[in-house]
């Protein structure tokens, strides 16, 4: 009897043992596979901060770097402004084209006045269907040596460049027609002898932003 | 004492006894406590022998009954830890699963591990993309920078041309005071003669060897820049592809070579100039683009999740406002910024945010907005007028030019460009190589017609009178063949004897302007022509005796009294002076045949 009953408590205590094997063989098998992908999912989240963390660096950096150039640009964006400004201004500006004409005049010419300018009539500025400038018609009349006639015309055909520097920068003129005349040559030579020029000039200049926004607003 | 109990299987109990003892040892007798332990211990063994006495003693139903009892008891444990251990494996089974989906976050309002994995992964990618871009952004506006560089430099300045002539000479100033001044004899690139003093051309020396170390410094920064850029560019292909025409014409030049500028590097530099024009096109655009782009993202990477209501509501109409910007359309920087401004970003609690969104906007309390929206706006309108301007000196007639090319033809013939294939024209069209047979003496050019009116006259002595008007056919073959002009028309061939025996011949044509770069069958044609007249003018050279040209008697006077019967002797040596040329005379022991002998020698001569 004795023995009959440590055999039944003995098989009790190893299918215990056996349950609890298989069991816990089962939570693992069951779990395990979930557990790894856990510690796995960590690890990239872990990777990843790593990484973004770089990435944020490295965006900084580049960010700083845009941001500097993106100062450079809004500079060269607001001297753009004003070299447009002086190339079509706002208005039309007949008394600042008088001033840098007789100024360009007076630097060619010397103490012989080997160039004069003579007259300069404005026209009224009209404005053309489908363009969004106004044009100012100029008549010029100059009284000069070829080579410095030939100068002053140079002088206009470079005006408006937009790649010019800030204070460099001149009011956009577009020579329409050219009249050129020898005076008289006389007994002078090439280099010395009299030429009238009549010069159509035109100028142009814009509508204010503020105009083009009404006029957008008004759309 | 009292009789302990005893359990089930006649174990004694062992409670009164430990009670007792602690009693006693409450009471601090400790004399007594250990008595009691060695009473008590005796006792212990005394029950344990009795004990195993009496379970001997048991009968034997109740034994197994028991025994049966705890088998079942044993049984039931088992069950019980497989149970639990079951249990525990199905919950960390669940548990691991629940964590990963979002149950426990959601309860617990944390994030789920996957859900994070996710969103720091697409937060990574977002990072790259704006990394990429910023990257891509960064070169896009070094670009525009270098070819704004690249187009401020002015190599076309005459300074930069100026050359000190060699054999020049010095004659007296034409001027109304009488100054003893010496003038040098310049030729300025136009080919036009300057007379300038010893001082003058000294200042103008110093004036270009400042200008051309400045310009020289400022070409050796573009192309250092060049070299960074194109290297950093080569993993950016469409950049690359824009970027291709501007390198190799920049990899091309030499800032610090000794003839600075020579003609090789002023043509790689305007080849260069081209190339960033059409580059600065497309550029300005991208540029203007990833700006708008930059603005809207940094308007939506405001992270808004815990901020105020009035913060949200902010955001929210900043974002809807700028939304709505388009590159394309300029008015929608207007109605952008008209409604921005009526924003009002005071209210924002949250200083983050509002320095997020003073980046984007500018900060309405400073007088200088220098905001990333505020430069966009600008450039927007910048991009519509640059065009216009663009547009208006595209259309512009160089007036200069078409006077110096009408010139160069009255003088050379057509111009040398369009003859290319190797052979120099202009020995075969030197209509007027010493400018003294033709003079222009009036333009008159209109832009909205294209055309031109030319007069002049052409003067030559009475031996010209023979050739008078093949010149003239020359000449306008000559300006039908260029290709700055078309269509010559309104021509009349007649001609004069003026009292000095001089033949005149009026100059009267119009000409329509043509573009240089668009071929002219015409201009073809007489380039053609002129190449048949260049071969057969070979072969005169050829049959001309030299030797019988020194037998022919020459002479160059302006007197008018030697010019009819003159026979000197040519000995072999032509004086030339200036002041004599415009009145040169040849006879010959033939007469008839002397125009042309004249000419044939003028032409080998010239070549």
């Amino acid at each position: 009897m004795t023995k009959y009953t440590t055999r039944l408590r003995q098989g009790a205590n190893i299918r215990l043992g056996i349950t609890v094997i298989i069991a816990a063989l089962a939570a693992v098998f069951m779990a395990w596979p979930n557990y790894q992908k856990l510690i796995k999912t960590h690890a990239n989240i872990f990777e990843l901060d790593s990484q973004i963390a770089d990435s944020e660096l490295e965006l900084e950096s580049e960010r700083d770097q845009y941001r500097l150039l993106k100062a450079k640009y809004s500079i060269r964006a607001e001297t753009d402004q004003r070299i447009i400004a002086t190339i079509l201004p706002e208005k039309t500006e007949e008394t600042k084209i008088i001033r840098e004409l007789e100024k360009k005049a007076n630097e060619l010419t010397g103490s012989d006045k080997s160039l004069v300018l003579e007259s300069v009539n404005f026209g009224k500025a009209t404005s053309i269907k489908d363009v969004d400038y106004l044009i100012l018609p100029i008549k010029i009349k100059l009284l000069g040596t070829k080579e410095k006639l030939m100068t002053f015309l140079r002088y206009l055909e470079k005006t408006g460049n937009i790649n010019s520097d800030d204070d460099e920068a001149t009011r956009l003129l577009d020579v329409k027609d050219v009249s050129m005349k020898i005076k008289d040559r006389g007994s002078k030579t090439e280099m010395t002898e009299e030429i009238n020029v009549e010069l159509a000039v035109n100028a142009y200049s814009l509508p204010s932003l503020e105009e083009i926004a009404a006029s957008n607003k008004a759309k | 004492m009292p009789t302990d109990s005893k359990d089930p299987i006649g174990k004694p109990k062992k409670t009164s006894f430990w009670r007792k003892l602690s009693e006693k040892q409450a009471a601090g007798s400790e004399s007594c406590l250990v008595n009691a332990i060695v009473r008590q211990a005796e006792k212990e063994v005394s029950s344990v022998k009795n004990s195993q006495f009496s379970f001997e003693r048991i009968p034997e139903k109740e034994s197994v009954e028991k025994e049966k009892a705890r088998v079942k008891l044993a049984n039931a444990r088992t069950l019980l830890w497989f149970v639990i251990i079951v249990v525990a494996g199905i919950w960390l089974y669940f548990f691991t699963m629940l964590h990963e989906s979002n149950y426990f976050h959601a309860k617990f309002g944390k994030e789920n591990l996957i859900t994070e994995f996710n969103r720091k992964t697409e937060l990574l990618q977002q990072l790259r993309t704006d990394n990429r871009d910023t990257k891509k952004f960064s070169k896009l506006l070094r670009v525009e920078n270098l070819v704004n560089r690249v187009l401020a430099l002015d190599l076309e300045n005459p300074i930069l041309n100026y050359e000190r002539p060699e054999g020049e000479q010095v004659i007296p100033r034409e001027s109304s005071d009488d100054s003893s001044e010496t003038l040098l004899k310049t030729t300025n690139s136009n080919g036009e003669v300057i007379y300038l003093s010893e001082a003058e051309i000294r200042s103008l020396e110093n004036t270009r060897a400042i200008r051309v170390e400045f310009i020289s410094s400022a070409l050796a920064e573009i192309l250092e820049e060049a070299k960074i850029l194109g290297e950093e560019i080569k993993t950016d292909p469409e950049i690359e592809k824009e970027l291709a025409a501007l390198l190799t014409e920049l990899a091309a030049i030499n800032p610090q070579e000794k003839n600075f500028p020579s003609a090789v590097l002023k043509s790689h530099f305007a080849a260069a100039q081209s190339a960033a024009k059409n580059i600065l096109r497309n550029v300005k655009n991208a540029n203007l683009e990833n700006l708008v782009t930059d603005i809207k993202n940094q308007s939506w990477a405001i992270d808004t999740n815990e901020v105020s209501e009035t913060t949200k509501e902010v955001v929210a109409n900043l974002q809807t406002s700028l939304d709505k910007l388009s590159p394309q359309r300029p008015n929608s920087f207007d109605i952008a910024l008209g409604e921005i401004q009526a924003l009002d970003i005071t209210k924002i609690s949250e200083n983050k945010i509002f320095q997020k969104i003073v980046r984007i906007i500018g900060n309405p309390q400073k007088e200088k907005n220098d905001s990333d929206l505020l430069t966009a706006a600008i450039i927007v309108h910048n991009l519509g007028r640059i065009n216009t301007i663009n547009d208006l000196r595209a259309e512009r007639i160089v007036w200069s030019s078409v006077i110096e090319q009408a010139e160069k033809i009255a003088r050379l013939g057509a111009d040398l460009e369009r003859d290319t294939g190797g052979i120099p024209l202009d020995a075969s069209r030197d209509i007027d190589p010493n400018g003294e047979l033709v003079t222009l003496l009036s333009y008159s050019g209109k832009s909205r017609s294209g055309e031109i009116d030319l007069r002049g006259q052409a003067l030559g002595e009475s031996a010209y009178d023979q050739k008078s008007f093949t010149l003239l056919a020359d000449l306008i073959d000559a300006f039908e063949g260029s290709a700055y002009f078309k269509d010559v028309s309104g021509f009349i061939f007649s001609k004069d004897e003026d009292r000095q025996g001089r033949i005149s011949s009026p100059l009267n044509i119009k000409l329509a302007l043509q573009d240089p770069a668009v071929v002219d069958s015409r201009d073809i044609e007489k380039t053609e022509w002129l190449k048949v007249k260049k071969v057969d003018l070979e072969e005169d050279k050829k049959n001309i005796d030299i030797e019988a040209l020194k037998e022919i008697d020459f002479s160059f006077s302006n007197d008018s009294a030697t010019k009819k019967d003159s026979n000197l002797k040519f000995e072999g040596e032509l004086t030339t002076a200036e002041e004599t040329t415009e009145d040169w005379h040849l006879t010959a022991k033939n007469d008839s045949e002397s125009v042309y002998v004249f000419e044939a020698l003028r032409r080998i001569l010239n070549n």
